[in-house]
């Protein structure tokens, strides 16, 4: 049963060309967009045995941690916090400013932050977990989301809005898109969005109690897929109206093309047998843009690599890109983990990644492709180098919330 | 409403009126503000609330207008397994979530209690907005002058919708909610059982409803919304910021109508972390608004991040600057905030009477800015003369945003919120904690 859910694209053409003009990154390869792009294209798998807690006793005890030299590094970056993903979020900020030739301080122009999480600063009570009972750390932090922006408030000031969205693993894309819509509004000149996300023993615990965690990796689509396992970072990508990029003398990296979101309305932690939520987004997204399924390049996945999740996905985009060829999809989870809040903007970045550099990540850890993901063209693991024009970024979670994110190449001479 | 069988691309009728670019900044309001929170102008087509002792929207006015609020009862609080030791304070709440019965039942018992409190506010807005004709809720505020009314048989007046009001086709329904205690005393004990427990062990439940978006979630299951599906959080800018984005997904097309709301709970966790003592949910139901028609209508939000050194004066700017000198507010001027001094100053700087929210309603975290809005809402519906009113949330860190409500016409809200009134599943929920002394 499929939605027609295609909600019209943006009346008049009133919406500006809104462009992504730098990105941030701290994810599990170390510090900076480059570092993630190389781990992807080296086909590291960035997943290993948890060090940051005692896992002892776990069935599965992996995850995708920002390594200990790069947590070290921050010190000379961003101000001291107790929230790491509070710090993640500053420093991978300054380096989409910094990309996008903008300084982190200026009162004279309107800066935006929206910011996706799953957990915000509630990871700080997890330090308290202890034999027998938790000590619940003192200063309050963990029960005050905003606190998330106090290291990035330190370093870059904010004079538009600061909007932190938490709908589930979907919270980069809707970051995203609250940023799009801030700038067709006129309402900031720049928007900082940002999915961010921290390691967190609750999400462990929470797995393991699911019985949702791959013991050894991640094989999205895969027939022998056995879970998921957590990941943590942030990764930002800085909007502007193309003209203010181009007026500095700098070549945008990518293109928004659409934002679209839906929700399943169907259950807390399943997605919709049919990905209803799913297919009305990607719709959404390819007539909003007025793009088919075969202008779509990419498909950066969700792929979570849960036995349920990756086949309905499958099945879903399939269902909702129809052409001449299958859609080529593939999910870089197998090498980062689930980063949960964090995951959505990281593979946005990966898929502005993708278009300038002409190469699709494969999916790494794809041994045996499940027949269940049929209708699909899996990239294999070691990626396809071809032009890339679009991508579709696509991030769903528990409570249904889905939204699907459309980026376009800038075109020689467009910019 | 919105069913995916039955979902079909429908052009709102405030849907083209866009909002020209760089038209933020202090915009001065119209006599008729001519677009909403994001851009098309909203009308407030249904409003529920879960707040406790409130069952009339004049209960809401006269808190904070006439005799003097409630002292919150002292409660107890503990936090078994931590080293957190029980406490006993007053707090606002508990409020029974009193589900409506347009509601199914079935495993609402396995709920949270913020997500049932969110649930049957959203429901009552829903209920108000979908059904808000002749034989629509029981209770329904309205002013002077409607455009056509009918009668229950309990003899109350009741609004004929306005000829906008969404049906089932009309496209999909947003879910915006702001909340920053939802999940936390989840996630906490998923953590208390992670050290009690043997791994593995912990509650399957407890886990997915320890992130912030169980209340968006459960209103969209719950109620078969599948529009947009968001939870803000943070601090109190948190609620306006959710009607902002409703009013823009709206404008821009991707939803029809928009359920946009908050809710809060007080839990031992909670007031170790500083984040709110109250326990509430409200929701008010928006749908754009035509040319002309009566009714409670939401002006544009203005967000904006201030210099946190210099916040007192700037937010005084901010309040003067926003009217035009001809449209200037007659009602309060509706203040949540959790800084006691700033909300003084701006009292001895204006000159109608300031309400704070956290003063009489307690501090309601993520949702203050929303309940802020739904206060300016039960002005306007309370008040016999059109009504204009400013409603701002301010928070330390210099994050701040403004909105105006303004009545046009003649209200034609009509309301299934009020807890004590609206038929109910009889659905109790588990509480954070025991009342002890009144």
């Amino acid at each position: 049963m499929d939605r027609d859910t295609t909600a019209a694209r943006p009346a008049g053409g009133l919406r500006p060309d809104v462009v992504v003009s730098g990105t941030g990154v701290v994810s599990a390869a170390g510090l900076g967009t480059a570092a993630l792009w190389q781990a992807v294209t080296e086909r590291r798998v960035l997943t290993r045995p948890v060090t940051r807690f005692d896992l002892t006793g776990y069935p599965a005890r992996q995850g995708a941690e920002v390594p200990p030299e790069a947590v070290a590094a921050l010190d000379a970056l961003v101000p001291p916090h107790r929230s790491l993903a509070a710090r993640y979020l500053a420093a991978a900020a300054l380096e989409g400013l910094r990309d996008a030739g903008l300084p982190a301080r200026s009162r004279r122009r309107r800066l935006g932050v929206f910011v996706g999480t799953v957990m915000a600063t509630r990871p700080m009570l997890d330090r308290g977990v202890g034999p027998g009972r938790l000590a619940v750390p003192p200063d309050g932090g963990w029960a005050r989301p905003g606190d998330l922006l106090a290291p990035l408030r330190a370093v870059l000031d904010v004079t538009g809005p600061a909007v932190l969205l938490a709908p589930g693993c979907a919270a980069g894309n809707s970051a995203i898109a609250a940023g799009c819509r801030a700038l067709a509004a006129g309402e900031v000149d720049v928007a900082v969005c940002a999915g961010v996300s921290e390691l967190s023993l609750e999400i462990l615990a929470m797995f393991t109690s699911l019985r949702a965690l791959a013991a050894d990796t991640v094989r999205p689509f895969d027939v022998d897929r056995r879970g998921t396992i957590p990941g943590e970072g942030a990764a930002v990508l800085v909007l502007e109206p193309a003209e203010r990029v181009r007026a500095r003398g700098l070549r945008p990296s990518a293109r928004i093309l659409a934002c679209v979101a839906a929700a399943d309305a169907h259950n807390p932690t399943r997605p919709h047998p049919e990905g209803a939520g799913l297919v009305a987004t990607v719709r959404g997204c390819l007539e909003r843009a007025g793009l088919t399924g075969d202008d779509i390049d990419w498909v950066s996945a969700h792929g979570t690599g849960t036995p349920a999740s990756d086949g309905i996905e499958a099945r879903a985009v399939a269902r909702a890109l129809p052409g001449r060829r299958r859609p080529v999809v593939s999910s870089v989870k197998g090498q980062l983990g689930h980063a949960e809040g964090a995951a959505a903007a990281l593979e946005a970045v990966l898929a502005v990644r993708a278009m300038t550099e002409g190469f699709i990540p494969g999916n790494v850890t794809l041994r045996e492709p499940d027949p269940a993901c049929g209708g699909i063209d899996l990239v294999e693991p070691e990626g396809r180098r071809t032009p890339v024009r679009a991508v579709l970024n696509q991030a769903f979670g528990f409570g249904g919330g889905v939204s699907t994110v459309l980026l376009g190449r800038v075109d020689d001479g467009a910019a | 409403m919105g069913r995916p069988d039955q979902r079909r691309t429908a052009v709102p009728s405030g849907r083209d009126r866009r909002v020209p670019a760089g038209t933020t900044g202090v915009v001065p309001p119209d006599r008729d503000p001519p677009t909403g929170p994001g851009g098309g102008r909203l009308t407030v087509a249904g409003l529920g609330l879960r707040l406790p002792g409130v069952t009339h929207p004049g209960h809401l006015v006269g808190r904070f207008g006439g005799a003097s609020a409630p002292a919150p009862a002292v409660r107890r609080f503990d936090a078994p397994g931590s080293d957190l030791e029980p406490v006993e304070r007053p707090a606002w709440g508990p409020v029974e979530p009193r589900i409506p019965a347009t509601v199914a039942g079935r495993g609402l018992r396995a709920l949270p209690y913020e997500s049932l409190l969110a649930l049957a506010a959203a429901a009552a807005a829903r209920d108000a907005m979908v059904a808000g004709g002749p034989s629509g809720p029981d209770v329904v505020p309205t002013r002077a002058r409607p455009p056509a009314t009918t009668a229950t048989a309990a003899g109350h007046p009741v609004t004929v919708a306005p000829a906008s009001r969404p049906r089932p086709d009309d496209g999909p329904v947003a879910v915006l909610w702001a909340s920053s205690t939802a999940g936390l005393t989840e996630y906490a004990t998923v953590c208390v059982e992670a050290a009690t427990l043997s791994p593995g062990l912990c509650s399957p439940m407890l886990g997915p409803a320890s992130a912030f978006n169980g209340p968006a979630a459960t209103v969209s299951i719950r109620l078969g919304l599948d529009g947009p599906n968001e939870t803000l959080t943070g601090d109190t800018t948190a609620g306006l910021a959710a009607l902002a984005e409703a009013g823009r997904l709206i404008a821009e097309g991707s939803a029809a109508a928009a359920l946009v709301g908050g809710s809060a709970t007080v839990s031992r966790w909670s007031l170790a972390g500083g984040a709110g003592d109250a326990d509430g949910a409200g929701c008010l139901a928006l749908r754009p608004c035509r040319d002309g028609e009566p009714g409670v209508r939401l002006g544009r939000i203005l967000r904006l991040g201030l210099d946190p050194t210099d916040l007192v004066t700037q937010v005084r700017d901010l309040v003067r600057s926003r009217p035009a000198p001809s449209t200037l507010p007659d009602g309060p001027l509706v203040v949540s905030a959790r800084d006691v001094d700033l909300v003084d100053a701006l009292a001895a700087d204006h000159a109608r009477p300031v309400w704070h929210l956290e003063r009489v309603l307690g501090d309601l975290g993520a949702a203050g800015g929303l309940f802020a809005a739904i206060c300016a809402v039960a002005h306007c519906v309370h008040t016999p003369s059109p009504a204009r009113l400013l409603v701002l949330a301010v928070e330390p860190c210099g994050n701040a945003a403004i909105m105006e409500v303004s009545t046009w016409e003649a209200s034609t809200l009509s309301s299934g919120c009020w807890a004590d009134t609206s038929p109910s599943g009889e659905v109790t929920a588990p509480r954070t904690s025991t009342p002890t002394v009144s």
